[in-house]
């Protein structure tokens, strides 16, 4: 029986993935658990495994091509199996004997093979107008709507990624990079059409109605945007309209962790930042308080106290913000976070993140002080019930009972908070237990 | 409701418009008679001309021997003759009888007289499935006679219509079919008193919607309207077109529609394979609102088999209101799954 490779899927709500880089080609060896293709999602992009052993067979979906979850790509078949759905069934060769070990049965075999894949090419280019029976491998498709409205604005329906099965294009893919034809838009309604009642006279002030309107060069850039932008987009403007953020904002004065991380520099290759020390502090802390490590569940009006600290960490990259989780950051020893941090946040960076490494977080940190900022005010990335912008370390005077100014070295921490979790005694109180544990380490033990 | 309606408005069945339009045409215009199988005394198969007789007499509400072909036959020479007959097929099953009269004679006979002659024929005849009454007496035949030139086939969805259409298909010069359907005679809707004609040839948008296009005709019609309810539930407004009328079709009405949703399916009760739905997406595939299309259309027809008697069977194969929404979602889901 031929293993079916298909486009897997990560999570509930990955639908399609796009093709990136294929690593094996019709007709590879391939052992179960060997990487044979590099895909993305709107999360990230990862390797898919081989699911079988065998030989790779009728490989369908070409590179850049978005298809959706469970898409057949390839067959996977044991030596001298037939490759199921296919018009011309091909013997596959017989080659169960000898194989690695008789060179010349191999070389024999080699030049065959390659006719073979000559041939299955020409089948290919022969099927390729023809609607394929797995729905993989086809030429663009656009519905004739979704050509119109690309030849109107002067788009490539190649730059378009479809949203539809098998990454056919619909209309509302173009309007979604191109929403306004402005050429066209005259046309939509001729003058003679619109009845004079229509249109109020002061609507239309003469002058402006005579001006030739901006010049193609003043006109807005387009930019399209990445798959990260889109969801970070649809998500933060979700979570910032229904969820109710309140903030609590808190000076943590760093004198024991400054002196704690210059300790740790002598003695560890791998010396944390402050931000790590943070990561690990926050982690802890946040096992004496549940609710800030929950979620709000509107359909039943109840809370989800997390086991876990799976504690998101948000990384400025060049498609756009992502936060890879630190999965059960509480039980992890500094020697532990240090690295697998620095492994994610460099993994996010690179695009190289695995789908599950974006998921299930609980609790989010962010960090802007290495950018200069002093502090901030972060959007919750519901579900979680909390997320902890930290802003740079700053030296402030303080005037002591004494009656001298003195200088500490401070971190102000800004606490976004739902309020449908928690209450701000909640969360200052979390913020007064940060700021023990990071004075005073032995707490955390 | 279309504006102008006069006073005298009441709600009243599919049936009783068929006859309130047949009762007055006779009551106006001598020539006008009625013919066809136990339409007399019995009042019809399915009550459509119960009372008539009384009325009219046995001189203008004439029962028929069972015979399609010869009194079909009549019926097209008392036309040429310039009267104006009604005749009723009992079941349009049985419409097949008399192909030779319509298709050769009836469709053919003005066209041939270069104009001299005409056949001011109303052939009225009930359609469709879904009572039960088998693979002979539940056929939708009427796609055949949209391939015929010559004849106008029209098929009202709602009282109003019935009778407004009936009382101008009598008009008409060119012979008619009308279909009728045994489940909407028993509908009611609102029915003004006095006469009026609904035009041959022109669809009525009966819902306004900006997703998709949902085009019917007939009892089917009314399935359209209740899965565009049903899809409205999940936000999706739906656009509904009544053809009314198969032949001459009025395409530009679908145009239209299609222009705005970019989508349309046809709900129609024929069988799928040349049936009247073909003739439909032809249409706009053919035209420049090719390029409004953003799906594929669909059809959401008979299957193509006999009607079954088992009433289970005959529900599967029947297009329903829940084929049309299962249709719709099938044509509005951008991606795999998700109405899965």
């Amino acid at each position: 029986m031929a293993t079916e490779l298909k486009v897997p899927t990560l999570g509930m709500d990955m639908e399609e993935a796009t093709i990136l880089r294929w690593l094996v080609e019709e007709g590879t060896e391939v052992s179960k658990g060997d990487p044979v293709l590099e895909i993305e999602t709107d999360k990230t992009s990862f390797e898919v495994e081989a699911n079988g052993s065998g030989e790779i067979r009728s490989l369908r979906g070409e590179e850049g091509e978005t298809l959706p979850v469970g898409t057949v790509l390839a067959y996977i078949t044991a030596p001298g199996e037939e490759v199921p759905d296919r018009r011309e069934t091909e013997k596959a060769p017989q080659d169960g004997n000898g194989r690695g070990s008789d060179s010349a049965s191999a070389s024999q075999q080699a030049p065959k093979r390659a006719t073979q894949q000559v041939h299955r090419t020409e089948d290919r280019e022969k099927e390729e107008p023809e609607p394929a029976a797995n729905g993989t491998r086809r030429r663009l498709r656009a519905s004739p709507a979704a050509r119109r409205a690309a030849k109107e604005r002067g788009i490539s329906l190649q730059e378009i990624s479809g949203s539809g099965p098998g990454g056919r294009i619909y209309l509302s893919d173009v309007l979604e990079v191109a929403p306004r034809s402005p050429e066209a838009a005259p046309e939509e309604v001729a003058p003679e059409e619109v009845a004079p009642e229509e249109v109020a006279p002061e609507e239309v002030a003469p002058e402006e109605a005579l001006s030739p309107g901006p010049a193609a060069e003043e006109a807005p850039m387009r930019e399209k945007l990445s798959r990260i932008r889109r969801v970070g987009a649809a998500r933060t403007a979700k979570s910032f309209a229904e969820v109710p953020h309140f903030y609590l904002t808190r000076d943590l004065e760093v004198e024991r962790l400054l002196e704690l991380r210059g300790r740790l520099q002598e003695k560890l290759e791998h010396a944390p930042s402050l931000t790590d020390l943070l990561a690990l502090a926050t982690a802890r802390t946040l096992k004496a308080h549940p609710r800030l490590n929950a979620s709000y569940s509107q359909a039943t009006e109840e809370l989800e106290l997390h086991p876990h600290v799976n504690l998101g960490l948000a990384v400025a990259t060049e498609d756009g913000l992502m936060v890879p989780v630190l999965k059960k950051a509480e039980t992890m020893p500094l020697g532990e976070l240090v690295p697998k941090a620095r492994e994610l946040v460099e993994r996010a960076r690179s695009g190289k993140i695995t789908f599950a490494e974006l998921t299930g977080g609980t609790f989010t940190i962010s960090n802007l002080g290495m950018m200069g900022i002093d502090s901030f005010d972060a959007v919750i990335n519901a579900p979680e019930a909390a997320i902890l912008a930290v802003g740079k370390l700053r030296t402030v005077p303080e005037w002591q009972q004494g009656g001298e100014w003195v200088a500490r070295r401070i971190i102000t921490v800004t606490l976004s908070v739902d309020h449908r979790v928690a209450d701000g005694a909640d969360g200052a109180r979390f913020l007064g237990d940060l700021q023990a544990a990071i004075t005073d380490w032995e707490l955390l033990l | 409701m279309p504006n102008g309606v006069p006073n005298g408005v009441r709600e009243i069945t599919y049936r009783e418009a068929v006859r309130e339009a047949m009762v007055e045409a006779m009551r106006e215009d001598a020539e006008v008679f009625l013919m066809g199988e136990d339409v007399g005394v019995y009042g019809g198969a399915f009550g459509v001309s119960r009372g008539m007789v009384e009325e009219f007499g046995e001189g203008r509400v004439v029962d028929t021997p069972l015979a399609e072909a010869g009194f079909v036959g009549l019926g097209i020479g008392a036309a040429l003759m310039g009267m104006r007959p009604i005749v009723e097929i009992q079941f349009s099953d049985f419409i097949t009888h008399a192909m030779d009269q319509l298709v050769n004679q009836a469709a053919k006979l003005r066209y041939m007289f270069g104009g001299k002659a005409r056949v001011p024929l109303v052939v009225r005849t009930p359609g469709g499935a879904g009572t039960g009454a088998a693979a002979q007496h539940s056929q939708s035949l009427e796609a055949w006679f949209i391939h015929v030139p010559g004849l106008k086939v029209v098929m009202p969805s709602t009282p109003y219509d019935a009778k407004g259409m009936l009382l101008a298909a009598l008009d008409d010069p060119n012979p008619v079919i009308f279909y009728e359907h045994k489940l909407l005679y028993n509908r009611k809707g609102d029915v003004p008193e006095k006469a009026y004609r609904v035009p041959l040839g022109e669809a009525r948008v009966s819902r306004e919607g900006e997703d998709i296009t949902l085009v019917g005709a007939g009892l089917v019609h009314r399935f359209a309207l209740e899965a565009a309810e049903a899809l409205s539930d999940e936000g999706v407004e739906a656009e509904v077109l009544d053809l009314r009328t198969l032949s001459p079709m009025d395409h530009e009405a679908v145009l239209r529609s299609v222009e705005k949703t970019g989508k349309l399916v046809v709900v129609e009760e024929d069988v799928k394979t040349a049936g009247w739905g073909a003739e439909v997406v032809s249409r706009v595939v053919e035209s420049e609102s090719f390029y409004a299309l953003d799906r594929a259309p669909a059809r959401v027809a008979g299957a193509d088999t006999p009607i079954p008697y088992n009433k289970n069977l005959e529900a599967f194969i029947r297009p329903t209101p829940e084929k049309v929404v299962e249709a719709a979602h099938k044509l509005l889901d951008s991606r795999a799954g998700v109405y899965a």
